[in-house]
């Protein structure tokens, strides 16, 4: 009894030092949220959509790896990319746009394309096309997302 | 003789400045291009005071439009009209049309440490005044008074889209 209370405590204890160290891998950097116009993110993503499509609704959760500020990983939502088609994967830290060699870029790898978005400060990100120009949204929508 | 002579240059050489003037002058006023904007933007507290919009009736969004002349010495005139209200169900409009402001003005450029441009737009005859950071020539964000960007929500941002007519 002594030794099957032993074992399981162990195992609990290793459990718990498991989830602490995943915890501690990742730190968030924040939730990002917006609406964008649909018809251009949608081909670069490689996602069939239907002209009446105007706009997408987006989250975006950001995690840093511990001590390193220049990758990460990211949860991305909305579009097709929705409950278990959520996208996920890393990012990387790039320098650089088409208008501004000094401006941070989070790159996040994905297999059809890669997304680029803008770092405007800790509150804004900016949706950037492959040639890294900001993307011009419209009357409507634009390609910012806003911290939550 | 010589002075007779040098008198006589100095009408020429007054007709001369007046002429490199006034082309130089026609060169700055024909730069000036008139550009237009765009965009859909939270109407938060910041915003209503700015623009005296009454906190009491539903305000959604603001839809703006910006019409603005660019030119080389960072200055000029600018036209700006928009529309703010509670919003209409599945439309980017709003219910009875919203309530439309229209104001004319000028702007000046402030340039930032990280040499950005930021430009500070005051309505004339009005207390209204915005500040709009270009990040490049198609895009412009709101920021206050001190250049700290405006922060939207899941619906709107603080942005201005170029449009092309």
């Amino acid at each position: 009894m002594n030794k099957r209370f032993y074992l399981f405590s162990v195992s609990v204890l290793i459990s718990l030092l498991c989830f602490s160290q995943q915890a501690t891998d990742q730190q968030l950097i924040g939730k990002f949220f917006g609406r964008t116009p649909c018809q251009e993110l949608a081909r670069l993503l490689h996602q069939s959509t239907t002209p009446e499509c105007i706009k997408i609704k987006w989250a975006l959760t950001l995690y840093r790896s511990s001590g390193n500020s220049q990758e990460g990983t990211f949860i991305l939502e909305g579009f097709t990319f929705k409950g278990e088609r959520k996208l996920t994967g890393k990012w990387l830290m790039q320098k650089g746009t088409a208008s501004d060699p000094d401006a941070e870029v989070f790159e996040l790898i994905h297999n059809e394309s890669n997304l680029m978005l803008q770092k405007i400060d800790d509150n804004l990100l900016y949706f950037l096309d492959p040639q890294k120009n900001l993307m011009v949204g419209n009357a409507d929508f634009n390609y910012v997302l806003s911290r939550g | 003789m010589a002075i007779m002579h040098k008198t006589s240059k100095l009408p020429a050489l007054m007709m001369f400045m007046l002429i490199s003037i006034t082309a130089c002058s026609q060169t700055i006023e024909k730069d000036a291009t008139s550009l237009a904007y765009a965009g859909s933007t939270p109407c938060d507290s910041l915003i209503k005071t700015w623009f005296g919009i009454p906190t009491g009736p539903v305000c959604d969004f603001i839809k703006w439009n910006m019409v603005i002349d660019r030119n080389h010495n960072g200055e000029g005139k600018f036209h700006i009209s928009f529309s703010y209200g509670a919003s209409r169900n599945n439309t980017n409009g709003f219910i009875n049309g919203g309530t439309k402001v229209e104001f004319d003005g000028r702007y000046n450029t402030i340039t930032t440490d990280s040499q950005k441009k930021i430009l500070h737009l005051k309505g004339v005859g009005s207390t209204s005044e915005i500040w709009l950071k270009e990040l490049d020539k198609n895009i412009f964000l709101f920021t206050d008074a001190r250049g700290n960007f405006l922060i939207g929500n899941a619906g709107n941002s603080y942005v201005l889209n170029r449009v092309y007519e």
